[in-house]
């Protein structure tokens, strides 16, 4: 595909969902962390590493759905405020997805992806928490969890490569 | 499905507007309200809960092995620190067994009887997932009420009590740490017995509030639960009382020093409030009745 196209790219139901298995897998994950140098470093980060590498020609309604859900679940498996993931998770989709960016895996566009991508999460746990709690956030573990999550993201963007290296389809997933 | 909508056609603007909208909602009816937990919720939890267990082992390995780095340097001092320890505790073992001997003793000749309620009988769990976020602290237990677990049921390590539980499924257990802001725990001073409040606030020491003497509280004194809320036995070890930053009276908690793996469950059966039965409650709403009836008559009468 030219990003220059005026013709959008024909959007396949196989890559969202199969994006969107990965994303609630990771999501699921989130319950989980690692605890190092008396600190826990949290998984909440990690569902958003897929939202960042997601398939430019994933069928954008069905994309949708399953972000949102997966959003839900991540709720509800943690105990979270209802909501609060669903929206980051729909946010960071349909603002940072792959195909609203120019070159979208592009190293130094990715990172500052990733850095604009955990300022607008860190914003909006701090409003909704604020909103529904009434008191300021202790940004220690969000520190925590980003650091990890960076730290995963050139594994996930090499892991990405080398599968679809392998895979006959790969114009799907771009 | 096919089509050809472009990254930002209307139908999508549309459809990521109204997802947002219903997330805003969402998040709208939490806000003043208590935090509970829908069937949705358990059920995600249950999901969620085999995978965790399966990830746990590797992570706790990975965590096993930094770990040891560092434990590896330390080995010899720590054991110079034990030795000397463990002949101290010699000491006291010996003045700890007579004293019991003697407490005993008095017991018998008063007849009372000064047992906590803390069951003999404990559920071992280990820590699944572990919730540690801006605003939230809890745990996820692969013990459920399967294994004889029940809400409100507290939870306790090594070191001592962590929380107690406030959602349960059949085979997973969601465990509110002392130190979240929703956690009020019932607590008393081991040396003067004062009853207090421990107010979780997110940070790791959490508040005591609700003092009437603050006499009766000292730095470095011992914090147990009172068993005062009905939910959790008397005498599971909270904490240290500290001073906070701003001079009120904070707890170091005991379960804050290590991370938590392993962990038992009492299964506590809380003290319900006397039920009075229906023939009681007929015959005192009669009593009411009859007195009302008079009072009136009376204020009416010249």
């Amino acid at each position: 595909m030219n990003y220059l196209s005026s013709r959008s790219p024909i959007k396949k139901a196989r890559p969202a969902l199969i994006a969107g298995a990965v994303l609630f897998l990771t999501s699921a994950m989130t319950i989980s962390g690692l605890n190092l140098f008396d600190s826990r470093f949290g998984f909440e980060f990690l569902p958003l590493l897929v939202l960042v590498i997601w398939p430019r020609h994933a069928n954008t309604p069905l994309s949708l759905g399953l972000v949102w859900l997966a959003g839900l679940f991540t709720e509800w498996a943690t105990g979270d405020i209802t909501g609060q993931w669903s929206l980051i998770y729909v946010l960071v989709w349909g603002v940072f997805r792959p195909e609203m960016r120019g070159t979208p895996f592009a190293p130094l566009g990715l990172v500052f992806v990733w850095g604009l991508i955990c300022l607008v999460t860190t914003l909006v746990l701090f409003l909704t928490g604020y909103f529904v709690y009434g008191i300021l956030p202790d940004l220690w573990p969000i520190g925590r969890q980003i650091s990890l999550a960076t730290l995963t993201l050139p594994l996930i963007v090499l892991l990405r490569r080398a599968i679809l290296r392998r895979l006959k389809d790969y114009d799907d997933w771009g | 499905m096919r089509g050809r909508e472009g990254p930002n056609s209307g139908i999508t603007r549309l459809a990521l507007f109204i997802a947002l909208a219903i997330s805003c909602l969402l998040i709208s009816f939490q806000r003043n309200s208590e935090r509970h937990t829908s069937d949705l919720g358990i059920a995600a939890q249950e999901v969620a809960s085999p995978l965790a267990n399966i990830l746990a082992v590797p992570l706790r390995h990975f965590e096993g092995f930094l770990s040891s780095f560092t434990e590896r340097r330390r080995v010899f001092d720590d054991n110079i620190a034990l030795r000397e320890e463990v002949a101290i505790l010699r000491e006291r073992q010996a003045r700890y067994d007579n004293l019991a001997n003697k407490v005993a003793r008095y017991e018998a000749i008063l007849g009372v009887d000064t047992e906590t309620d803390i069951p003999l009988r404990k559920i071992a769990a280990r820590a699944i997932g572990e919730t540690d976020g801006p605003f939230l602290r809890s745990l996820l237990l692969n013990v459920g009420s399967r294994d004889g677990v029940m809400m409100g049921n507290p939870v306790m390590s090594t070191e001592g009590f962590i929380g107690h539980v406030i959602n349960l499924g059949p085979n997973t257990a969601r465990v509110l740490r002392v130190s979240d802001l929703n956690s009020r725990i019932a607590v008393a001073s081991a040396k003067s017995g004062a009853p207090a409040i421990l107010a979780g606030d997110n940070t790791p020491l959490p508040k005591l509030s609700f003092i009437n003497q603050p006499d009766d509280w000292g730095i470095g004194d011992r914090v147990i639960t009172s068993g005062d809320d009905g939910f959790l036995p008397r005498g599971l070890n909270v904490g240290q009382v500290v001073k906070g930053k701003a001079g009120d009276l904070r707890v170091r908690l005991s379960s804050q020093t290590s991370p938590v793996d392993w962990v038992w469950v009492s299964p506590y059966k809380r003290i319900l409030a006397p039920v009075e039965t229906l023939e009681e409650n007929n015959q005192s709403a009669t009593a009411q009745d009859d007195e009302g009836t008079q009072v009136i008559e009376a204020s009416n009468a010249p």
